[in-house]
């Protein structure tokens, strides 16, 4: 019973820490409609500028925290305004701009290793551990309980935003339909590259909370991606909550996994759950 | 030859009922022209007899077969081809290769040792100079004129010996001369006891070239028969005024 | 002298890996990542049968390309009903799971360790063991990958898999059984590309996963894109230049690692490059 628990709760620490990269890819994908791979890099540079300011500059956390998130921002933008927002412009095929964002991740992948190594790195500052709670027989970290607490309060400021203010109704409408948005007045443009912002910034703060509990290594980068497109599909290509929903089921799926056969199966459990809802949900499990 | 029958089909697309109950029959050896407003079903009628939309409820009749499911490379085996309204061409291929590809063998392995390409090129050229396309032959098909994109579409359809032919807006953007050279088309596989469908909006050439009319409004069966009588009937001219 | 003949070897397979992505990607339009797997299958087959069941080099590799068909019927029936993005995506999820088994399945594959002492092939008395020989056998095959990878496209079967990369409702319509033709172009590329697998076990006399990654599924679709899209000879084209750019990242001097990541950036900005300036290759037909 108390290694369910535990089981349980590590679940739901890695379905919140899944939950920030599958809800900005999801934002990206409703306006944006392509699977934009880059931004397994957009989450990995959150942790690795929060590295270099906390540990190259010796700054505090807390500079390297919001420094993570602005650097993420800015890479996702500038991403998007030197490729995606070109080619788009001149009506290049989804798979053109996928195969773009193919090589967009690999290069910075492979720059980021040359900067940083290929080894895994930790964030946590040299001299001090998270501080651990304990309730009874279940352990949990500062870290993580702080990673929960913001995926929860993300994913309710997000369905806000979306229901009740215009930033939100203009994206639900490019989600929609583009070019129906143009006419009634909206600059697409300006509003896809504050989305683009926006979603960059909340893969960035991924990218820390993950490196604060797990460390980063470069080769995470594709790893998560693919599983937050898989969380993203599984609780229905382009809808934002659902995305928040399939990131925990995919971490619950995973833990039960790894609970009945072991660690190394954890991988090949969330890429096969990826094909089995291609196969037969490729709608997802929420109603559109 | 055969006729098809439509019956009491259905065709839902998310809560939009496209095709609403429809019956009629459709004969050979005539022209059929199938009218109606905008969103009145007539396209997703013509998905559904090629295969390219799943019946929901209804039945086709073709040749005596009761058809309750048909697949898109099924079609064919039924006689019945199609031209697309929003030209479906190879693009990237040559003029040549669009008819070829569709004259090929069906089998994936016997198109790989395929015996009869020499009769294949014949039938090709032969399409090709009917439709004034022949000297274009090696162009890429995305390289043509709109006009000439829309007779390729229709030498393709006309490639394989069909029973039942469905024209999607064949006459739309055609220059005169095209124009001429399509009815005489139609005219032609009239002549040869074919079911010619034609979906039209061009109420002149409906009048000259059906022999029998369909009007469809919301997915339902407006009015049928011969195109004097039809296109004076005052539902009809509502139907298009209201919209 | 030596140094040419290497050079050459290794060039030839990689050749024969790009005309195999070609077959597949060129005249189907669709982009699969997992063509690392076959490769790796086609080397581990090779290899373990060589090692562990003394059979001659020749029927090892044969046996490779026959599980990767197999493989690839399995994997290609599942993948078929995927379109276009989401077959990458479904493409990179069979990857991992194959490169998972690699790494994890230590009784047969030696897990991440590999296999080594992997012998040079010899047939009839004629030993392929000398560097000259060995690159006369690669060329020998590349010729062959060649000639069929031509011959499949000038037949009726390669006009159809044209039709269907150009709009495969279409040419449904007219009585072809799309599945079909996709799945046999899929399982005759994927056996060429585990034909290279071989290859490259016989020449290289040592295999490990690390060698069967997205990363090098990303270099052979650089190949294919930069030298051009269904063209056989842009396969080889497009080999030949990125080959000569990695010899030129040794020749500069950088140390080993730092130049395979320098490379990885190369790559990847290549394939946004030719995204925006050709976008079908140097002499390719089609462009995604």
């Amino acid at each position: 019973m108390a290694l369910v628990l535990q089981l349980v709760v590590a679940a739901l620490i890695t379905g919140a820490q899944y939950s920030f990269l599958a809800m900005a890819f999801s934002l990206q994908y409703s306006v944006l409609k392509f699977f934009n791979l880059s931004l397994a890099p957009v989450f990995m540079s959150g942790a690795y500028i929060f590295i270099a300011v906390t540990r190259f500059l010796k700054m505090p956390a807390l500079i390297g925290f919001c420094a993570g998130i602005i650097g993420a921002a800015l890479l996702g933008w500038l991403l998007h305004i030197c490729i995606y927002e070109p080619l788009r412009k001149r009506g290049s095929s989804n798979m053109t701009l996928l195969v773009g964002a193919i090589g967009a991740m690999t290069a910075l992948q492979a720059f980021t290793i040359i900067g940083f190594g290929s080894e895994y790195q930790s964030l946590q500052p040299a001299t001090s551990q998270w501080h651990v709670f304990e309730f009874g027989s279940i352990t949990i970290t500062s870290v993580q309980i702080v990673t929960i607490a913001v995926s929860i309060l993300i994913f309710l400021s997000l369905m806000l935003i979306s229901r009740k203010t215009l930033f939100g109704k203009a994206t639900r409408a490019i989600a929609d339909d583009e070019e129906v948005a143009k006419i009634m007045g909206l600059n697409t443009n300006k509003h896809l590259n504050k989305v683009v912002l926006l979603s960059s910034a909340l893969a960035g703060l991924g990218g820390i909370l993950v490196g604060l509990d797990l460390g980063m290594s470069p080769g995470y980068g594709l790893t998560s991606i693919i599983l937050a497109i898989t969380a993203a599909l599984i609780g229905g290509m382009g809808i934002t909550s659902g995305a928040f929903l399939g990131a925990f089921f995919l971490s619950f799926a995973e833990t039960a996994g790894v609970g009945f056969l072991g660690g190394e199966w954890k991988a090949i459990i969330g890429f096969s759950m990826l094909i089995l809802f291609l196969i037969f949900k490729p709608q997802g499990i929420l109603k559109q | 030859m055969s006729a098809l029958e439509i019956k009491n089909l259905h065709k839902n697309f998310g809560g939009v009922r496209a095709v609403d109950g429809l019956s009629f029959v459709l004969t050979p050896g005539k022209i059929t022209g199938i009218i109606g407003p905008n969103g009145s079903g007539k396209s997703t009628l013509t998905n559904v007899l090629s295969g390219m939309a799943a019946i929901d409820s209804g039945v086709l009749i073709i040749g005596g077969e009761q058809i309750t499911g048909l697949k898109s490379y099924e079609a064919i085996e039924f006689g019945i081809t199609r031209t697309f309204q929003e030209v479906r061409l190879f693009e990237q291929i040559t003029v040549l290769d669009n008819i070829l590809v569709v004259l090929t063998e069906r089998g994936v392995f016997k198109s790989l040792r395929s015996a009869r390409g020499k009769m294949h090129e014949v039938r090709a050229q032969e399409i090709l100079e009917r439709i004034g396309l022949w000297d274009k032959r090696h162009q890429l098909a995305r390289q043509l004129s709109y006009g000439q994109r829309k007779l390729l579409e229709i030498g393709r359809t006309l490639a394989i010996e069909a029973d039942i032919y469905l024209f999607d807006e064949p006459f739309a953007g055609l220059a005169a001369s095209m124009v001429k050279m399509l009815s005489e088309i139609l005219i032609d596989l009239r002549a040869k006891g074919k079911v010619v469908v034609l979906i039209e909006h061009n109420m002149e050439l409906i009048r000259s070239l059906a022999d029998h009319i369909v009007v469809m409004d919301n997915g339902q069966l407006l009015a049928e028969g011969a195109p004097a009588s039809v296109l004076s009937q005052h539902n009809v001219i509502q139907a298009y005024l209201g919209k | 002298m030596s140094y040419l003949i290497n050079l050459a070897s290794i060039f030839a397979i990689y050749a024969i890996l790009a005309i195999s992505m070609n077959s597949i990607t060129g005249y189907t339009g669709l982009v699969t990542l997992a063509h690392a797997a076959f490769y790796g299958i086609g080397a581990y087959t090779t290899a373990l049968l060589l090692i562990h069941g003394g059979v001659n080099f020749f029927v090892a590799m044969l046996a490779g390309i026959f599980l990767a068909g197999v493989v690839a019927l399995l994997i290609g029936s599942v993948m078929s009903k995927f379109r276009g993005d989401y077959y990458i995506l479904g493409s990179i999820g069979f990857l991992y799971i194959i490169n998972s088994i690699m790494k994890n399945w230590d009784s047969v594959t030696g897990g991440p360790l590999g296999v080594a002492g992997i012998t040079r092939p010899a047939l009839f008395g004629v030993s392929f063991a000398e560097n000259l020989p060995f690159l006369l056998l690669c060329l020998t095959l590349l010729i062959l990958v060649y000639w069929l990878a031509k011959w499949i496209v000038s037949t009726p079967f390669g006009r159809v898999l044209k039709a269907i990369r150009e709009d495969e409702e279409a040419i449904a319509v007219f009585g072809y059984r799309t599945k079909h033709f996709k799945l046999l172009i899929f399982m005759i590329g994927c056996g060429m590309a585990a034909l290279a697998g071989g290859l490259f076990a016989g020449y290289i006399r040592y295999i490990d996963p690390s060698t069967f990654t997205i990363v090098d599924s990303v270099f052979m679709l650089a190949c294919i894109i930069v030298g051009g899209l269904a063209n056989v000879r842009g396969a080889i084209l497009g080999t030949a230049i990125l080959v000569m750019i990695i010899e030129f990242s040794r020749l500069i001097g950088l140390p080993a690692d730092v130049a395979a990541q320098l490379r990885e950036v190369i790559y990847g900005v290549l394939l946004i490059v030719m995204m925006f300036w050709r976008p079908q290759g140097l002499i390719g037909e089609y462009k995604l």
